[in-house]
């Protein structure tokens, strides 16, 4: 069943001045339901225009050419205006600059609240929204959002959104601006919320890497255009096509390309880097240069949702640190050698635990990655 | 000589009534003239707000900043540390005070009171710098998100600044845009100015030729590329090693491959075919 269905949609910003643009030209485009469609392009290619058509923030422009259906709904119909929005969920980039209450469980309530539920079920889909994205409600209902990390503050917007529990959930550069340790959470974190709550996911991004982990189809813009529609590891294949899209490779077929300039030939369609990395390692036992037995196939699997790391993180303990009364000099006085030691200990410890993770096969961490750290 | 010195510094966020966050704490360090370095840590280790205090935004609680022997605490003398302090910070949208773009570039220096030749020349100089002269005269709106970046970085070239932070200045930015700002970064760079680049990009990080990476508001690692992807403190920091570098080790364990201080794709596809003979 298609989840979106798009036909003939073009869109002209500042029609008929100097100035005027045209941002999509003749879109085709469906969704399937169940799908994780990556879309693509350079800036100015029309990503943005296409993904707010999708719940009505903008209304095709020609109504006799275009159409856009979403679940049965036509994105024009005034009247299902309302029952779209709450159907396509939209993160837009840097969802936390839209916080605006005063707790984080109103802020996430907004929008179920709009949606003229129960208090007990707004309360429940809080509740579960927090749970899914990673936030223990003790813990952080109450708190303000203002005061909350980077990451948390953008948990708790995507948990706005997900607590209207939309069928369709699009993604506007859902990791832009997170620290590496953030990125890989939210990112087992999508699989998670299509898993849970949204079965249809549009994610736009710029890193390729995320795009041939996490997408089953990507659709390329370019000048308001589909350039190119396909599995990631099709698309990436087509180097020259890539190219002239004005598109990364993923780092993978980055590496495939160097090797081949040197004279050893992969395949093409390598897009992740377990992918290359099994491809290495073949490379290396045919030249008997093979040390041990490779690590089973899961190994980057593991390693991508190992996220024990964030959530057993010692920050807890360490902001009620941080959290300091009255005399603030008083605590700035511990004597940085001590403190420096402590980390050091705290980080080869890490290390030695995270190594463990990554060769045991299948354990504690991979249950909890694939639950979202909830299971 | 130190360009930047940085002693034992602290600094605290007010919260609510005598309730305070701390974000910077016994922060020493300095920094060279000419250097090229990659600040990093995680979300609220402190970055921006190290960044703040270099050009006196901030004033530390206790310790000291001086920028070419001038304190940042100094109110009367905070203003020549703004002018060889400046800053790009991470949304391109944000920066831009006039509709054409070489008012805006002009918008800082026209503030220092300057003779118009004065003006013009630095204008000319500053849009060259970033490789957008032929965009002068249209308007700051209609540019790509790295050629804004570019427009915002000869604002602040303008004023003719000794040392260049960017604050997170490419994570908005889509592939393209990334490498044009890092390529005019690098070659300013390379005329003399000391470059300090906040960033969570790893292979952004490895560009610098210093990386120091700051955790909960001190001081955790601070060397190479090299040394800082092999501390072992890499993770407790929030980071990642490149792409290059994670693929190069896991290589290592398995095959009969030295990984060295692979940080790049070239580099590990050279030694990939190096140590396969």
């Amino acid at each position: 069943m298609q989840a979106i269905e798009i036909k003939n949609l073009s869109f002209v910003y500042s029609a008929r001045t100097p100035n005027e643009k045209r941002a999509l030209d003749d879109i085709n485009l469906s969704v399937e339901e169940g799908s994780l469609v990556a879309l693509v392009g350079a800036t100015g290619s029309g990503k943005s225009t296409l993904i707010m058509h999708l719940n009505g923030l903008i209304k095709p422009q020609d109504k006799k050419r275009s159409s856009i259906v979403v679940h049965d709904m036509s994105a024009s119909d005034k009247k299902a205006l309302k029952k779209l929005r709450f159907e396509v969920g939209m993160v837009f980039q840097y969802p936390e600059y839209q916080l605006f209450a005063d707790t984080v469980a109103k802020d996430i309530a907004f929008g179920p609240k709009n949606m003229k539920l129960s208090a007990e079920e707004v309360d429940a889909r809080v509740r579960r929204a927090m749970q899914v994205v990673g936030l223990d409600y003790d813990e952080f209902a109450g708190r303000s959002p203002f005061d909350l990390s980077g990451g948390e503050k953008r948990r708790v917007a995507i948990a706005g959104v997900i607590a209207m529990q939309p069928k369709i959930l699009v993604l506007d550069e859902p990791v832009a601006g997170l620290d590496p340790a953030g990125r890989k959470e939210l990112l087992a974190l999508i699989k998670t919320l299509q898993r849970e709550i949204s079965p249809t996911v549009v994610l736009v991004s710029h890193n390729m890497d995320d795009v041939a982990r996490l997408a089953d189809r990507v659709v390329a813009l370019k000048d308001g255009r589909i350039v190119a529609d396909g599995a990631p590891r099709d698309v990436f294949a087509d180097r020259q096509l890539v190219k002239d899209i004005g598109l990364d490779v993923p780092f993978a077929a980055r590496v495939v390309d160097n090797l081949e300039e040197k004279g050893i030939s992969l395949d093409k369609h390598i897009i992740t880097d377990e992918e290359l990395y099994n491809a290495l390692t073949d490379l290396f036992a045919s030249a008997g240069k093979l040390k041990k037995p490779a690590p089973e196939e899961e190994f980057f699997d593991d390693e991508f949702f190992d996220d024990e790391e964030f959530f057993d993180d010692d920050s807890e303990e360490d902001e009620e640190e941080d959290i300091i009364k009255d005399d603030p000099e008083q605590e700035c006085t511990v004597p940085e050698g001590a403190c420096l030691e402590a980390e050091e200990n705290d980080g080869s410890e890490k290390t030695k635990n995270r190594r463990k993770d990554m060769t045991s096969d299948k354990g504690p961490a991979r249950a909890r990655g694939e639950g979202g750290g909830n299971v | 000589m130190a360009k930047i010195v940085v002693d034992n510094i602290s600094y605290v966020y007010p919260l609510r009534d005598g309730v305070g966050l701390k974000a910077i704490k016994n922060l020493s360090l300095e920094i060279g003239e000419g250097e090229y370095v990659a600040l990093t840590g995680m979300n609220g280790s402190g970055k921006s707000t190290l960044a703040k205090l270099l050009n006196g935004l901030f004033k530390p609680i206790s310790g000291r900043i001086t920028v070419d022997g001038i304190s940042t605490s100094d109110e009367n003398s905070v203003f020549e540390v703004r002018k060889k302090v400046g800053m790009v910070f991470q949304n391109p949208d944000n920066q831009t005070v006039a509709t054409l773009i070489e008012d805006d570039v002009a918008f800082g220096p026209e503030n220092l009171g300057l003779p118009r030749e004065e003006l013009i020349s630095r204008v000319d100089y500053a849009l060259d710098a970033v490789g957008m002269s032929e965009f002068r005269g249209r308007e700051a709106s209609k540019l790509s998100g790295g050629q804004k970046q570019r427009v915002a970085i000869a604002g602040v070239l303008a004023m003719r600044p000794e040392v260049l932070i960017l604050d997170e200045a490419t994570s908005m930015l889509d592939p393209e845009g990334r490498a044009e700002v890092l390529d005019v970064v690098g070659k300013l760079n390379k005329q003399g100015i000391t470059v300090i680049n906040i960033t969570h990009n790893m292979e952004e990080a490895a560009l610098a030729r210093r990386v120091i990476a700051l955790r909960k508001g001190r001081l955790a690692i601070d060397g190479t590329p090299a040394q800082v992807f092999s501390s072992s403190l890499l993770e407790a920091c929030g980071l990642s090693l490149p792409p290059a570098a994670a693929l190069a080790r896991l290589l290592e364990e398995t095959c009969d491959f030295a990984a060295g201080n692979i940080i790049d794709e070239a580099t590990l596809a050279e030694e990939i075919c190096r140590q396969l003979r």
